[in-house]
């Protein structure tokens, strides 16, 4: 039997697959979110010569469900002079996106919920995009100007870093003469993408981690000056719905990373889906950069470095204070910590004598102020 | 009343935006508060305001007795306890004309400058975090926690401690002092390169701070900055190298001082500092000499003669003064407190001229104040 909805003219049986291919999506992406969360509290509280998580059950591991439990329980806020509709709307249309990419993510060849075909990366580019819409509702839904400063720090930063990561799938899209993402890991099979366009594979990880906001580009949320910007009013249930969409956001660009850039599931010794374990393995190992970046260096938050806003006319307008490419270009170095900025600086300061004092033993008598001011 | 924004809009003019940052903010440093014009994420005005922590500590000076006094300068500075208690104890002796015993002046130093070193790293830590970097926050807290256990162990309180007297100490050091303070050195050092090395040539973090709300030398002097703010701007003013008091004419150490008076300059002289407070505290310990530390007071109340005395010592974050005015009675009849925090706070809203949203946490930051002190 058919459905009587003429779009969804499809099998109830049909139906029933799909609706099970979403909630087992569901269930793994909600098992990855908590695992994500565990590990980045171990890795960075080792990487800071600190324990991490050890109370909640044998090394911590239960401590994701005690924070899920504990977000659950709370009492959900919501201020009373906020937009209630967009308030309650704005976590949804974050975490719709944040969920759909992952209908045409490949595992393995064969383990993909629905294979789109040429349409495949195009899609994914341009649900990555819709999540930041999100942002920007629920800053200005929350009636509050710390919200509302990040929601619009959100889509300048997505303006600045969506064209470099476009630019870079075009590049492997050409490269593999195909959009499908099953294709473009097969084509990979000798030889992972990374040797071919080494730049391409560090300026999409370092634009999908301004897009995903995880620092050193946690500009929107910043929690030293906008405290938290468009989260700042949500607490409990919808809090953790940011949340969630925020870990399955990093994991998609993990994934995005070993996909088109470090040859997806190839491997050798396992076969069929086996090969999933490589995925894994490898999406676990981009994570794990990713949160190993998020312990070095401070965030770019100075609307210098990367993008700013400016007050002009009838609405705030986003202007770029630099191209696009600019900020990413002078933001690269400033991630891997390469010595381009600083050499200039550096040079400069370090050796003068007047950081090294006088030098003279104490008691050499008061010293003048000059009295500079005439 | 103000106009219509509709109308402002329609004439093409940029609107502004009021911000209140604080008194409740992660990077306010306390209870301070900012009410910031923006215009999108150009601050345009700040108005600061203070006295969310005003406990009238002045006025309540003049009803202790002279030795209660202590325990209120203990609450003021809070991260610098020992120093407070310094200056306070000076102004005391000094009015009285007491000496203070050899050893207690050695032990002062040592403790004085455990507690720059201490109130230093809480600063590294804090302009980390103000700049967004997690883990240096982490490593100088470790440090800071190490130093203070040693002040435990001492004083018998990490932080309000108490512990010095009018005219020398409330007791000798505990037997294993000098083991333990060495202990704490080589990992202390430890502390400090690794914070230093991580944080301070970090390509983000002189993107944050280099050339951020510079400050000229003349500028500085006229909103009276002292200590590390305003030895930032290129001056070796210090009072243990200028003025020296107690025993810090003996040891040999170097002032630093920064180049160009901004946020970065701020930082990277308080670093240096660090090292600088570790060579005094080595030497100390070499030199210091064995014998009595308690007061020749003994157990008597102090009573300074009728008169009044200002005495000033660099404190970690500049120069506190006290000014103490007696009746000739065992309590003091005025005690005014000159706050380095305080000088060196009025300087914010010229500080904050043609800066941002985000580099108004990091100037903030960078001045290094404590409220306990700026609201008194």
């Amino acid at each position: 039997m058919t459905l009587p909805i003429p779009l969804l003219a499809i099998s109830l049986l049909t139906f029933i697959w799909i609706l099970a291919g979403l909630l087992a999506m569901f269930t793994a992406l909600s098992v990855v979110v908590l695992s994500l969360t565990w590990l980045e509290r171990k890795l960075l509280g080792r990487l800071q010569r600190r324990l991490g998580p050890t109370r909640t059950g044998p090394m911590g591991l239960m401590q994701p469900m005690a924070d899920a439990l504990k977000l659950i329980l709370k009492e959900d806020i919501i201020p009373t002079s906020s937009e209630k509709a967009i308030f309650w709307v704005a976590p949804i249309l974050v975490v719709v996106p944040a969920f759909m990419i992952w209908v045409t993510i490949p595992g393995t060849e064969n383990l993909v919920l629905k294979n789109l075909g040429e349409l495949g990366l195009f899609y994914i580019i341009a649900f990555s995009v819709l999540g930041i819409l999100g942002l920007v509702l629920a800053g200005w839904g929350s009636a509050n100007k710390y919200g509302t400063l990040g929601g619009l720090r959100a889509a300048a930063q997505l303006i600045s870093y969506e064209i470099p990561v476009i630019m870079v799938v075009i590049a492997v899209g050409m490269l593999a003469q195909s959009m499908n993402m099953v294709e473009i890991v097969e084509k990979q099979g000798s030889y992972p993408y990374v040797l071919v366009l080494p730049l391409g594979l560090v300026i999409f990880f370092i634009a999908g981690l301004a897009e995903v906001g995880r620092t050193p580009f946690d500009i929107y949320f910043a929690e030293s000056e906008i405290v938290g910007g468009p989260f700042i009013e949500y607490s409990g249930a919808h809090w953790s719905v940011f949340f969630l969409a925020e870990y399955i956001n990093t994991f998609a660009v993990a994934a995005l990373t070993v996909l088109l850039f470090l040859g997806g599931w190839s491997g050798p010794f396992l076969t069929g889906n086996w090969e999933i374990i490589w995925f894994l393995a490898k999406v676990y190992a981009v994570i794990m950069v990713i949160f190993w970046i998020r312990d070095v260096p401070p965030p770019a938050h100075r609307p210098v470095d990367g993008l700013c806003l400016e007050g002009d006319g009838p609405a705030i307008v986003l202007r770029h204070r630099h191209y696009c490419g600019v900020p990413f270009l002078r933001l690269a170095p400033m991630v891997v910590n390469l010595d381009v900025l600083g050499r200039s600086v550096r040079g400069r300061l370090r050796d003068l004598p007047a950081f090294c004092g006088t030098g003279q033993p104490g008691g050499s008598g008061p010293r003048q102020v000059p009295s500079a001011r005439s | 009343m103000a106009e219509n924004p509709t109308n402002v809009v329609a004439r093409g003019e940029p609107v502004e935006m009021l911000l209140n940052m604080g008194p409740q903010h992660p990077s306010t440093h306390g209870v301070f508060r900012m009410v910031l014009w923006v215009d999108g994420e150009k601050v345009t005005d700040v108005e600061p305001y203070i006295g969310y922590l005003h406990r009238g500590s002045e006025k309540l000076c003049e009803g202790e007795q002279y030795h209660q006094v202590i325990t209120l300068f203990d609450r003021m500075d809070y991260l610098a306890n020992f120093n407070n208690e310094l200056v306070y104890c000076n102004a005391v002796e000094k009015l009285m004309g007491l000496e203070v015993p050899e050893r207690a002046e050695y032990v002062r130093v040592i403790l004085c400058e455990l507690n720059r070193i201490a109130s230093h790293l809480l600063f590294v830590a804090t302009m980390g975090l103000d700049a967004g970097a997690m883990t240096p926050s982490m490593i100088c807290f470790r440090g800071r926690e190490r130093v203070q256990a040693v002040f435990e162990a001492i004083s018998g309180a990490r932080m309000m401690h108490n512990y010095f007297r009018i005219g020398g100490l409330k007791e000798d050091l505990p037997e294993n002092f000098r083991e333990m303070v060495e202990q704490l050195m080589s990992v202390l050092k430890a502390d400090i390169e690794e914070a230093d090395r991580l944080l301070t040539f970090n390509e983000i973090f002189l993107a944050r701070l280099k050339g951020v709300a510079p400050i000229s030398l003349e500028d500085a002097l006229d909103f009276g900055f002292t200590g590390p703010c305003l030895r930032a701007c290129g001056i070796d003013y210090d009072l243990r190298k200028a003025e020296p008091y107690s025993v810090y004419d003996r040891f040999d150490f170097n002032v630093p001082v920064g180049l160009d008076g901004d946020c970065w300059d701020r930082y990277y002289v308080r670093v240096k500092e660090m090292y600088e407070s570790v060579k005094i505290v080595e030497q100390a310990m070499k030199q210091m000499p064995e014998g009595n530390v308690t007061s020749s007071l003994g157990r008597r109340l102090a009573r300074p003669p009728e008169g009044q005395v200002y005495v000033r010592t660099e404190n970690p974050r500049g120069e506190i003064g006290v000014y103490l005015v007696s009746d000739g009675t065992d309590k003091p009849y005025r005690l005014k407190v000159r706050p380095p925090s305080f000088c060196n706070l009025s300087a914010i809203k010229y500080l904050l001229q043609e800066t941002w949203i985000a580099d108004t946490v990091v100037v903030l930051g960078s001045l290094d104040i404590v409220l306990g002190e700026v609201d008194r």
